[in-house]
Order: C-alpha cells, then sequence, then structure tokens
C-alpha cells in the first residue's frame, strides 16, 4: 500500500531534453577519451614518477586530460543530477543537493586542471 | 525521499490456512495476499492448498475456485479470461502477470500471489488504478486534426502508414508495464510512465494526427517523460509482448532531433 496523492503532472517544462542530449554528448565524448586514457596507460614502459611527469608535460595529453577532466565532471554531475530528481521528491532539498553537487563537481574539476596546470609548469 | 521499506500499517504477517476439501493426488499451494482497510489490520498471507485435478489450468481459475469454494470474500478484478481485458493484472511469484493467461504448471513450487507493486491497495488484489488512468487521459488518446475529410469519407491512411501503429495500438491497460517500473514506483505522481507514454506515441506515430509536434512539446519535461532509464521491465512485463521502453526511446529520439533542429 501507498498513499501518494493521485494528481497528474499536466506542465511541462520544456527542459527535459536538454539535460538528455548533453549527458547523450559528454558520454559520446567520453568514450574515445577513456579509451585513449587505458591505452595510454597500458602501453606505458613504465610507471615511475620520472616518466609520469614527461608524459604529463607532452602538449598533446596535457590537452587531452584537460578535457577529460572538464567533460567526466560536467558527465558526473548531469548523472547526480538524475539520481537526486529520481530520489529526493521534497522540491527545496532536491533543489539544494542539485546546487550543491553542481559546485562540488566544479570545483573538484577547478582542483583537477590547477593541479595539472602546476605539474606541467613544475 | 523514495519510499525503500513498507510503511508500519503495511507489513504483511501470516494468515489463516485454508484446503480444499477433495483429495486429489496433484495439489498446489497459493499464499494469497489479502487486505481489508475497513478492518484496520495489516495485510496478510492467506494459504490455499488446492486440488488441481478440480481445477482449472490457469492462475485466475485457482483464484476462482478459492472464491468460490473456499473464501467468498476474496476480491479481484477479472472479466474476459482470454487476456483481452487487462483486468486481471497482478505480481504471481514476482513478475506483473495477467492471471488469466498464465499457467498453473508454469511454477514448479508453490504460487504467491499479490497485486501490483506500489499501488494503493483497494481490497485484497484490486488495486486503485485511478492515477494510472488519470495519467492515460493526460496523453490525449484520440485523434487531433484540423483538417476535415470530405464529406462521408475516412480519413485515410496508407498500409505503410497503418503499419507504424502495430505494437502500439493492442496496449489493453492492464497496467503489469507502468508497475514494474522502478521509475514509476518513485515517481508516479510526475513520471507518466510506459503504458501513458506508449500510449501517448501511438498518436505521436499516427499520420492522420495533425498535433504531432504539441504531443512532443508535452513530453519534452524532466518528469513526464525523461524519468524513464531505460530499465526495461515494462517490456519485460508486458502480457501483450509489446515494447513500451522502444517507444519512450522513439519518443526522446524525435524530441532531440527537433532540438538539433534535423
Amino acid at each position: 500500500m501507498t498513499n501518494k496523492t493521485n494528481s497528474v503532472n499536466t506542465h511541462s517544462a520544456h527542459k527535459g531534453s536538454g539535460h538528455f542530449l548533453k549527458q547523450k554528448f559528454s558520454a559520446m565524448i567520453l568514450i574515445p577519451i577513456v579509451l585513449w586514457f587505458c591505452f595510454s596507460i597500458a602501453i606505458m614502459p613504465s610507471m615511475d614518477y620520472e616518466y609520469m611527469l614527461l608524459w604529463l608535460k607532452s602538449p598533446y595529453n596535457y590537452i587531452l586530460l584537460s578535457i577529460t577532466l572538464i567533460t567526466g565532471f560536467y558527465h558526473l554531475q548531469l548523472g547526480l543530477q538524475m539520481i537526486i530528481e529520481d530520489y529526493i521528491a521534497e522540491d527545496n532539498l532536491q533543489r539544494n543537493m542539485i546546487l550543491m553537487t553542481k559546485w562540488i563537481c566544479i570545483m573538484l574539476c577547478v582542483v583537477g586542471l590547477i593541479s595539472l596546470f602546476y605539474i606541467v609548469l613544475g | 525521499m523514495a519510499e525503500f521499506k513498507l510503511p508500519k500499517n503495511s507489513t504483511i504477517n501470516p494468515g489463516k490456512n485454508y484446503s480444499s476439501s477433495t483429495s486429489g493426488k496433484k495439489r498446489k499451494k497459493f499464499h494469497v495476499y489479502r487486505y481489508n482497510p475497513e478492518s484496520g489490520e495489516n495485510p496478510q498471507l492467506d494459504t490455499f492448498d488446492l486440488d488441481m485435478d478440480s481445477c482449472g489450468p490457469m492462475i485466475l481459475d485457482a483464484l476462482l475456485k478459492i472464491k468460490s469454494e473456499l473464501d467468498p470474500s476474496l476480491s479481484l478484478r477479472r472479466s474476459c479470461r482470454e487476456g483481452i481485458c487487462g483486468s486481471c493484472a497482478m505480481n504471481i511469484n514476482g513478475r506483473n502477470v495477467l492471471a488469466c493467461t498464465t499457467a498453473i504448471d508454469d511454477y514448479a513450487g508453490d504460487i504467491h500471489v499479490y497485486p501490483l507493486p506500489h499501488q494503493p491497495v483497494i481490497k485484497d488484489l484490486v488495486s486503485d488504478l485511478d492515477q494510472f488512468y488519470k495519467q492515460h487521459a493526460s496523453v490525449e488518446p484520440w485523434i487531433k486534426s484540423e483538417t476535415i475529410p470530405a464529406e462521408d469519407k475516412e480519413r485515410t491512411q496508407s498500409v505503410s502508414d497503418r503499419e507504424k501503429l502495430d505494437g502500439l495500438y493492442e496496449c489493453v491497460m492492464c497496467a503489469c508495464c507502468s508497475t514494474s517500473c522502478p521509475s514509476y514506483w518513485w515517481n508516479s505522481d510526475k513520471y507518466l510512465g510506459p503504458a501513458a507514454l506508449l500510449a501517448a506515441y501511438r498518436w505521436i506515430s499516427d499520420s492522420r494526427d495533425e498535433a504531432t509536434q504539441e504531443r512532443l512539446d508535452e513530453l519534452d519535461d524532466t518528469f513526464k517523460l525523461y524519468r524513464c532509464h531505460t530499465i526495461m521491465n515494462c517490456t519485460n512485463a508486458c502480457p501483450k509482448n509489446l515494447n513500451p521502453a522502444k517507444a519512450i526511446a522513439n519518443i526522446k529520439k524525435q524530441i532531440s532531433t527537433n532540438k538539433l533542429g534535423g
């Protein structure tokens, strides 16, 4: 038995497709980029600090890793938003949780990008 | 928050045991969910030990045998007994099925019969489908056309356009699909559910309907449509072998194509 109110959502927000498309596009970018990352790690002759530093300093690897970070965190945020919308029914709590995950993802992405930048410069 | 546990007044207690008087060799136990809101008591699971030699082959036959021979107070919906009316939809051994088209011999052990999941229960196996019907009505499942057909003429449709409706119009509104969908369990007040979306797509696909864009615009909503995460329980559960998940994917595809200017 459940006691949900019988009401039908007759209003359309006209915005569900935007989130859906963003999720698909970011996933499409992530497929080749994650494959590249795994392949690069797999074929590495050595995993020591010096070699990793050298690998990160290559502009090609630096740019691709930055794209991985940005797209990965963007995709993560979109996914978390969907989970929150699924399981948290209370409107205010839902809005705040989505906002919080957005800021956490932005923050972690910025920290990642700055760290990468410092490693490459250092 | 989504409900992961049954409320206290919904916890199922052990119930009574009944046994059919005839002593046939072939017997089968049916554990049936019983709930009467007027009693103020929690639901219970009654056990009916039936003689299969004097019982018809389908689950519905067994339930009707229970009702006529052992406990006339058992409540269930049924009508056509041939999978056309969709009335006898219930959860049998964990799957949503039509009791009239499900054979008893398909199950090796005891049979557990519950009402459709995550719906308010009116009594025993009768669930309250009010919300489900309202959602169906909300997609306006009828033809919308400004064009007036020639006098005494039908609205014609090519054979290939008619074929596009196959697999969409056969829905019997049993609610097996919607009530098997976890997204519908958590958000049935906002998500339309597979059955209503299948009905919506039936009219979106109809060449005679002139409100395709209007219908797609109405469905472009985070909750109405995009709670579907392609879990596919709906397609798995449909007793008519329809594919609501594919219909929902096609609606998303059409909205996306329009958005991208395709």
